[in-house]
């Protein structure tokens, strides 16, 4: 686990804006209180839980609805940085500037781990975030594009099931695919 | 911890990943739909690399689907060459797999891959020899993963046309003309698209072959100056005339003052060179 996770303060400061703007702006920043797998629980900002399209589902379909929205398949840390993109994007829905968005967007990838772009991928899956998607889906292609095999493997946290055999004969019937790969 | 050795790097990207026990990286990797969303977004050639990667990776990249969606999504690039050897040519190809039958006088046809470099062996089409032939490849892979092959056959004022197609492995009679006439339509120049193949004529009414609807129709002649075969484009503009669709008419896309254009680059009328001619595209692709 990364510290992020761990550290309970680091999560509250990223979600939680201090109690006097949030009873000053009381009317546009209702608070949804959502449930990660293990057992965090986050305030996000009514505007920003709306860009999960799973979440936006569950309150049509019970719009009075005060629970807590459990999320069964998101874990904290990946969750909070899902959040600070949303943030990020609902800007742009004000205000459209693509040139600023893919500046954002590329600013917000180039910061991330590995391990980052990797746990936040099924988390954007599974809450329907299309445009958070295509960002991670790209920097992980562009980060792997020019890798070896076995970096490759590595990233995904995959193992070899291939025997020697098998490797050697596929190696040689796409010996040219793997020339000017970068180094590890 | 990861955070510690990835602190005092500028990008966390240039170690190596740690071997990660977290469950949504399993979910990733468990996941197909996923990994093949990401694998549609890297280029063709290291897709064939990462073939290697595990069992599960090659078999979501080898299917013909995962090919062809590939290619919708990345479409710039060459699909397919038709690549005709001669056997009193001395090069042969280079991969492996294509080995030339010296004993073979006619020429022979391969169907080149560029971005996997695999070589198909094109049958010879029937009664191959005996008559003026002219191939042309016709695949669009935005349309279908198969691709077809059109042959021109002519003798005794007898046009035949065969078609071959990659998904049944086998030449088709598809059009049969008597009394043609060979002159009146130039089939060594003709350019596939949209499933069809479209000839130009040097005298009136180009010919379209329509795979598909297997028929042949006149395309009209593009509006060009008496003398336009030998001209000297120099001092004079050019107009580049493009075909609607429905092959109807012809309309004039570009026009190019080529005076202008020596004001611009003075250079191109100074080397004597012919190949470095403007129109040789060398200097202008």
């Amino acid at each position: 686990m990364s510290s992020s996770a761990e550290n309970p303060t680091l999560t509250a400061e990223i979600t939680k804006p201090s109690t006097e703007i949030a009873t000053e702006t009381a009317q546009s920043a209702k608070k949804i209180t959502l449930k990660t797998s293990d057992d965090q629980i986050f305030e996000v900002e009514e505007s920003v839980a709306m860009e999960f399209a799973t979440v936006k589902s569950f309150f049509e379909d019970a719009p009075s609805s005060t629970d807590t929205v459990p999320l069964p398949n998101v874990p904290a840390k990946p969750f909070s940085q899902v959040i600070e993109f949303c943030k990020e994007q609902i800007k742009f829905k004000a205000n459209p500037d693509e040139t600023e968005k893919k500046r954002s967007n590329s600013e917000f990838v180039k910061e991330k781990t590995n391990e980052d772009l990797v746990e936040m991928i099924p988390v954007a899956n599974y809450l329907e975030i299309k445009d958070l998607l295509d960002v991670l889906n790209q920097a992980v292609a562009d980060r792997i594009q020019n890798r070896s095999v076995e970096y490759v493997r590595s990233f995904f946290g995959i193992d070899n099931d291939f025997t020697s055999e098998e490797e050697a004969l596929l190696r040689e019937e796409h010996a040219w695919a793997f020339e000017d790969v970068d180094e590890d | 911890m990861a955070s510690s050795c990835s602190d005092h790097l500028p990008s966390s990207f240039m170690t190596l990943p740690k071997q990660n026990p977290l469950s949504s990286v399993d979910a990733v990797f468990g996941n197909d739909d996923l990994v093949t969303e990401i694998l549609l977004r890297v280029p063709a050639k290291a897709v064939l690399k990462l073939k290697l990667v595990s069992k599960n990776w090659l078999s979501i990249i080898s299917p013909a689907s995962f090919a062809v969606r590939h290619t919708r999504r990345n479409p710039h690039t060459v699909s397919a060459l038709l690549l005709r050897f001669s056997s009193f040519f001395k090069e042969q190809p280079t991969h492996k797999h294509v080995s030339l039958d010296a004993e073979r006088s006619k020429p022979t046809d391969y169907i080149f891959n560029p971005t996997t470099r695999q070589f198909a062996l094109l049958p010879l089409p029937p009664n191959e020899g005996k008559y003026f032939t002219r191939i042309h490849l016709v695949f669009d892979p935005s349309v279908s993963p198969h691709y077809r092959v059109v042959c021109i056959q002519f003798f005794n004022s007898e046009l035949k046309i065969y078609v071959y197609s990659s998904e049944t492995t086998d030449w088709k009679l598809s059009v049969k003309l008597d009394n043609f006439d060979l002159l009146s339509v130039n089939f060594t120049n003709g350019v596939s698209w949209n499933g069809a193949v479209h000839w130009m004529s040097p005298s009136g009414n180009g010919l379209s072959f329509l795979l598909d609807m297997e028929c042949l129709q006149t395309i009209p002649r593009p509006p060009l100056p008496e003398s336009w075969q030998d001209q000297d484009f120099s001092d004079q503009s050019i107009v580049v005339y493009s075909m609607e669709r429905g092959c109807s008419k012809w309309f004039a896309k570009y026009c190019l003052h080529m005076n202008a254009i020596v004001m611009a680059y003075p250079e191109i009328t100074e080397d004597k060179d012919p190949t470095a001619s403007p129109f040789s595209g060398k200097k202008w692709v």
